[in-house]
């Protein structure tokens, strides 16, 4: 049994428009799965689904076994913006998170776990600030460290780093590889991005996505450790690349031809 | 800053003013008035709030160097008003009184005024509590479960535009006390704007705020009191402003209608006598206790969503 499974799953909006067409899948636990596609093809509706923020239509879509009936705190989320409360400082964002996931701690253990939690990802520096006093990167990292502190065996992720430029996108890749590292279990990671490199980067597995549907698995057999500029330098990262873009490519000629 | 900034062309053309306004005080004129030291010293005391207002300013570096040109308006208004009534007797001097007859109020009436003031301010704090808190509440759990909205908006949206008021004089009925109906006016007067304003807020709050605070495990009464109400504050922190006119216009009505005390119950009573140099005092009383309020709301405004960029 997988970590994450859905049968014969799909989705359609109130205005009848059809999102997700009888996927079906599984995401073994401790698996960083990216999921790629063009915009509208049903990436986010996927996230939302497997966050329980959305329910099915029809199908059936399981974690360890037990059907998501809505969200929880066993699935972390970091959306791409807005996720963190304007009115609190990064600490108190993250303390947030904490007091939900450990209600019965007491304050000191809230208090170092926030503190482990901004150091890990950088931003103990910047712990007092609100978030319109952060970058969008330092919004991500905080987001990044509230999710973490939730302790939850699952994290999901909507292109949490599709607005920055490429400098930081590329430190909180690391960062993010970093952290899913550590220690004894991995958390099973479902990423979604449109950023084929990034997806190669990241993944033990790509999932593509055409409009409503997984058309292709895609195996990212590179060595772990892995980091953006020697990367480069590997064929196999070059092969797995051409494949993504010539499926990306061939969504776009289908797409003219559909059109004409 | 250097020290000409803070004496730019704005400031001095304000303080000739001034030396106009006190030389026109003290020239003899054809009207017969009360003693000029309570409107020196009325002069006194705004020239001396504007200085430490600009002095303070220019030390921060953040000096308004065109506030000079409010006062100047200001000294020029007053000397009007001096040459016109005092110096010249153009004008009607029981309708029109003379600024130190206005003025000379204050020294012989300041325990019923400052009464007064001390009746009207705590009417307002308790009244635009009493509906701020009940239009927020309420608002919140309207706006987020959609029951209660479709129910209750088209109610309020009907009810919103009709001024308090109208139901004036049905309350001075049914309520036993002044003091409670007084309450009560200023608090329908705000509830109803704070009620729908947050309703409206509430459907502002940005769904993925919303979505980080389902995956956090919040739901209901919790999602209101913790995440919406600090997502709809900023909405209602910028109205603060418009909301306390709003509670003065409906305090002033409410005294002036069932009241023995406040200040908008001298402004009415005097009216009736015919002593404009104390419905004058009583309206400038006013706009000193208007000051006062609206520099605590914007402190209020200021630490309330400090969070808010500018």
């Amino acid at each position: 049994m997988g970590k994450i499974e859905g049968k014969g799953l799909a989705f359609e909006y109130a205005d009848g428009f059809t999102a997700l067409r009888g996927l079906d899948f599984c995401i073994e636990d401790g698996e960083f799965v990216c999921v790629v596609g063009h915009s509208g093809c049903g990436k986010t509706t996927l996230l939302r689904l497997i966050s329980g923020l959305s329910l099915p239509t029809s199908g059936e879509l399981t974690l360890d076994g037990a059907p998501i009936e809505g969200p929880g705190l066993d699935r972390a989320v970091v959306f791409q913006q807005y996720s963190l409360f304007a009115w609190k400082t990064a600490a108190k964002n993250v303390e947030y998170g904490v007091r939900q996931a450990h209600p019965d701690w007491s304050k000191a253990q809230v208090r170092e776990r926030v503190r482990q939690a901004l150091a890990d990802v950088g931003m103990l520096q910047a712990a007092d600030h609100y978030p319109y006093q952060l970058s969008g990167g330092m919004k991500q990292r905080v987001a990044i460290a509230r999710a973490l502190v939730l302790d939850s065996d699952t994290l999901l992720l909507d292109e949490p780093f599709g607005a920055l430029d490429q400098h930081r996108r590329s430190q909180l890749q690391q960062m993010l590889l970093e952290l899913w590292g550590r220690g004894e279990r991995r958390k099973t990671v479902v990423f979604v991005t449109h950023d084929i490199d990034e997806a190669i980067l990241l993944a033990d597995r790509i999932f593509f996505m055409r409009p409503g549907e997984i058309t292709h698995t895609i195996e990212v057999d590179l060595e772990r450790d892995r980091d953006a500029a020697s990367l480069a330098k590997v064929p196999r990262f070059g092969e797995l690349r051409k494949e993504l873009i010539e499926l990306f490519a061939l969504d776009v000629d289908q797409e003219d031809a559909h059109e004409a | 800053m250097k020290l000409r900034e803070l004496f730019n062309p704005a400031f001095v053309f304000s303080h000739v003013m001034l030396a106009t306004l006190y030389v026109a005080i003290f020239l003899p004129g054809s009207a017969k008035v009360k003693s000029p030291v309570a409107f020196c010293v009325a002069i006194a005391v705004i020239e001396a709030l504007f200085l430490c207002t600009q002095v303070a300013n220019w030390r921060k570096g953040a000096l308004n160097r065109h506030a000079g040109e409010v006062f100047a308006f200001l000294w020029a208004v007053l000397l009007v008003w001096e040459v016109v009534t005092s110096k010249l007797k153009l004008l009607n001097s029981v309708v029109f009184p003379a600024p130190e007859n206005v003025f000379a109020v204050f020294p012989a009436n300041w325990h019923e005024m400052l009464v007064n003031a001390g009746y009207s301010t705590g009417i307002l704090f308790v009244g635009f509590l009493a509906g701020t808190v009940a239009g927020i509440f309420f608002g919140l759990f309207v706006g987020w479960y959609p029951r209660l909205k479709s129910f209750f908006f088209p109610i309020a949206r009907v009810l919103a535009p009709i001024p308090p008021m109208v139901y004036a004089p049905y309350v001075v009925i049914i309520l036993p006390a002044f003091e409670l109906t007084s309450v009560t006016l200023v608090a329908l007067a705000i509830f109803l704007c704070v009620f729908l304003s947050t309703i409206i807020s509430v459907s502002q709050v940005n769904e993925n705020i919303i979505d980080s605070a389902r995956t956090l495990g919040i739901r209901g009464p919790k999602m209101v009191l913790q995440i919406l109400l600090p997502s709809a504050l900023p909405a209602y922190i910028d109205a603060l402003k418009v909301n306390v006119i709003i509670a003065f216009m409906m305090l002033v009505f409410a005294e002036a209608v069932g009241s023995n005390y406040g200040m908008g119950h001298w402004i009415n009573l005097y009216t009736h006598y015919g002593d404009y140099a104390k419905v004058f005092a009583g309206i400038f009383e006013m706009a000193a206790v208007v000051l006062v309020v609206n520099v605590v709301v914007e402190r209020v405004q200021r630490h309330a969503i400090k969070w808010k960029a500018d």
